[in-house]
């Protein structure tokens, strides 16, 4: 009987803890969502999903973060047109938002890649916009350019392939299930540092500037050939 | 021993007296004359490399799974073709290196033969008794051009791939016989297996054993009619005035044959050209920014870009927009071209044979016609590449191509116009220094020209 009643005890004790726990775990939550919404969604949008570079200072979409390190750094530093927070919040506030950020927004994974898939889907579906080697390039139309994505973290790369900022189009989870976002995230990852022999890549510009180095080459030789006729001096 | 072997030849092919024509044969001595060579260079280079590449190549559709040594396309699906030079860049030992080799050495060939190209024209070496070398000069250029865009087709990715689909509609867009013609080239319609292995044999056999052959005709007619020479040089039109083919002009020309060897491998080595791997495997629905042909064909390409979008009819009939810049427009380029010589014999009324070259500012419309060409073909080069120039700039393509159409029309004008002033000046300041246009049909005989060293 004795037993009965400690064990009770216990369990009372422990759920008690439990709801407390969880009470002050839902406040938290209820604050981040505030902290969010107040400091972040502006430019990342109320889910994190992006908001459209209609307004300038729009930001990509989060839903892809899963790092909470990454949520930190840019809090701290402020990328691009993001501001700093440092100043604005304190260090367990923004523990809290990173949390929010990779427990709740990241809502497309980044499993199960394949490079070699990543590199196919990135062809069909990006290359065309933001060249063979994420080097950026031209839409042809209303001066629109694609960027460059070699210093996009993948985790904006996966979570821009849903979003669609701006112009770029948007594929959804039929066209582009997780496992093929994800592995087009780990290509353009691995294109930052691609295994690339043959000598300097001439900014991967293609036959424009190739042609401009034969030509160099060509003068080269007729320079020398000029050298030549002139007895090799001078 | 060298002795012995030089007599045994001699007794049986009376050697020593040819040899020694051949050698004393004379070249005058001037830069500009060596252009052609650059291209021989070149040509030699083309065929080194493209020998070994041949044996590393497969010409063939056939799908396979790559399992090499470039990670990224490890399990992907592509053609044996391009898997083939993806082994021949990775895993052949100096693979890369030839096939690097090899396309810039293609590229540094056009670009001669397009310099050396201007020399004859702006100099009027086409002149009787060289037209026919004119002729064979023109369709060597038509013929490295077909095999570049063949060989660039070869690879099989996806800007292979491209330049063939945009290939496949310009000849589609010939009125009548055009799809013969690209049934002819293609062996189907595009995407179509016959069409590798066909280009595969153009591109190693047929085309250069023509340009090899036409390459001998070439010299052997340069050999034949002796070169021209320019004036003030101390010749004239019945003497040639230079040095020995031995030994002073072969060792310039051995020299020059190593400075376009070493050129050519030391872009192979250091600067990267058609990295096919990061494009992918030919795919009918991919493309890449920065996809332009090779420069040697690029004014096709500029001109089909800046062509407005209007398209032609007869009667029932449509003439597509793309065949006139396509099409239209490169073939009269070279049918002016090929009559050029005539042309000019017919207007000037001058059937005389000439030895003597023609200074550029001795016939200004000429030349004034020449540059206004070049700068026309220049705005169009950029126009092919208007794409890159604009993300380059950070502006706009639309805007890039008004700006360019503009100029394609003011550019030739404006050129052309100093051009003419500036050789009428030139012509009015040497009035004293022109020499009288004697005929030159009969006579042309050579003289070493004086300081050189003499062989005792
Ligand atoms: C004024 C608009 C703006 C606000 C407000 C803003 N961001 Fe950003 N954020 C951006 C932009 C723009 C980028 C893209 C930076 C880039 O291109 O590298 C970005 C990037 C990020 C990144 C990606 C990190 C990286 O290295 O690129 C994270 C994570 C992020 N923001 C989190 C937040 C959080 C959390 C908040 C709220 C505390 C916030 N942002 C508030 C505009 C904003
Ligand atoms: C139609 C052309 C087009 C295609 C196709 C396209 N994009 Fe984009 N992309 C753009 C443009 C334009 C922007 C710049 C948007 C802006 O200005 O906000 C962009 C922006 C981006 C960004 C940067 C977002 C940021 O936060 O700065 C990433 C990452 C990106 N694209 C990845 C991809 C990937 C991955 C694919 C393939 C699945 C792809 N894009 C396909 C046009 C395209």
């Amino acid at each position: 009987m004795k037993s009965w009643a400690a064990w009770g005890r216990i369990l009372f004790v422990l759920l008690a803890w439990a709801g407390v726990g969880w009470s002050q775990t839902a406040a938290k939550s209820a604050e981040a969502v505030a902290l969010f919404s107040r400091h972040c969604a502006v430019c990342h949008g109320e889910a994190g999903q992006g908001e459209s570079a209609v307004i300038r200072m729009a930001g990509p979409s989060l839903q892809a973060v899963h790092n909470p390190g990454l949520v930190m750094l840019a809090m701290e530093t402020g990328p691009s047109h993001m501001p700093r927070f440092e100043t604005i919040l304190t260090v367990p506030q923004m523990r809290m938002i990173a949390r929010f950020v990779t427990r709740r927004l990241a809502v497309i994974p980044l499993t199960g890649e394949s490079l070699g898939r990543g590199g196919n889907l990135y062809r069909v579906n990006c290359a065309s916009c933001h060249g063979a080697v994420t080097q950026g390039g031209t839409l042809g139309f209303a001066g629109l350019n694609a960027p460059a994505l070699r210093r996009k973290p993948m985790a904006l790369v996966a979570g821009a392939i849903r979003w669609g900022p701006g112009p770029m189009p948007r594929f959804s989870a039929a066209e582009l299930p997780a496992r093929d976002v994800a592995s087009i995230a780990e290509y353009v990852r691995y294109l930052r540092r691609p295994s690339h022999p043959g000598g300097a890549a001439l900014h991967w510009n293609g036959p424009v500037p190739e042609g401009a180095v034969a030509w160099a080459m060509a003068l080269s030789l007729m320079v020398f050939a000029i050298w030549l006729e002139k007895g090799g001096r001078g | 021993m060298i002795e012995f072997l030089a007599r045994w030849f001699d007794a049986r092919l009376g050697a020593a007296k040819f040899t020694r024509k051949v050698m004393n044969h004379v070249f005058p001595d001037h830069w500009s004359f060596m252009l052609g060579e650059i291209a021989l260079y070149s040509f030699v280079v083309l065929v080194m490399t493209g020998v070994f590449l041949a044996v590393f190549y497969q010409g063939s559709s056939v799908p396979v799974i790559y399992h090499g040594a470039y990670r990224p396309l490890r399990g992907v699906r592509m053609s044996a073709a391009y898997h083939s030079v993806l082994h021949l860049s990775f895993s052949i030992p100096a693979g890369l290196l030839f096939r690097q080799m090899h396309h810039w050495a293609a590229d540094i060939f056009i670009a001669a033969i397009f310099a050396h190209l201007a020399r004859i024209y702006f100099t009027a070496a086409y002149r009787k008794p060289r037209e026919l070398n004119w002729l064979i000069g023109l369709t060597m250029l038509l013929l490295a051009l077909a095999n570049g865009f063949f060989g660039y087709s070869l690879c099989d990715d996806v800007l292979s791939g491209a330049g063939l689909r945009v290939g496949y509609a310009i000849l589609l867009s010939v009125p009548v016989v055009g799809p013969w013609l690209a049934f002819l080239v293609f062996g189907g319609t595009s995407p179509n297996p016959a069409t590798l292995p066909r280009m595969f044999v153009w591109h190693i056999f047929f085309i250069p054993a023509a340009l090899a052959f036409l390459i001998l005709a070439h010299l052997g007619i340069i050999w034949r009619q002796m070169h021209t020479n320019y004036p003030g040089a101390g010749g004239g039109e019945k003497l040639i005035v230079g040095s020995r083919f031995w030994p002073v002009y072969t060792m310039k020309s051995l020299a020059l044959f190593f400075g376009v060897f070493a050129g050519i491998a030391a872009l192979g080595g250091w600067v990267q050209i058609d990295p096919v791997w990061v494009y992918g495997p030919y795919n009918p629905i991919g493309i890449v920014p920065g996809a332009q042909p090779d420069w040697y064909l690029g004014w096709v390409e500029g001109a089909m870009r800046l062509f407005p979008g209007v398209n032609g009819h007869v009667g029932r009939w449509l003439i597509p927009e793309l065949f006139f810049p396509g099409f239209l427009f490169p073939a009269l380029v070279f049918a002016f071209l090929y009559c050029y010589p005539f042309l000019e014999q017919w207007l000037c009324f001058d059937f005389r044979g000439h030895n003597v070259l023609r200074r550029p500012w001795e016939m200004p419309w000429a030349t004034a016609l020449g540059c206004a060409g070049l700068a026309f073909v220049l705005v169009l080069e950029i126009a092919g590449g208007d794409d890159v120039i604009a993300v380059a700039m950070g502006s706009s393509v639309i805007v890039v191509r008004r700006v360019l159409r503009v100029l394609a029309i003011v550019a030739p004008l404006i050129t052309g116009w100093i051009i003419h002033r500036w050789c009428e000046a030139m012509r009015r300041k040497h009035a004293h220094l022109r020499e009288a246009l004697a005929g030159a049909d009969a006579g042309y005989s050579e003289a070493e020209i004086a300081p050189q060293p003499q062989p005792r």
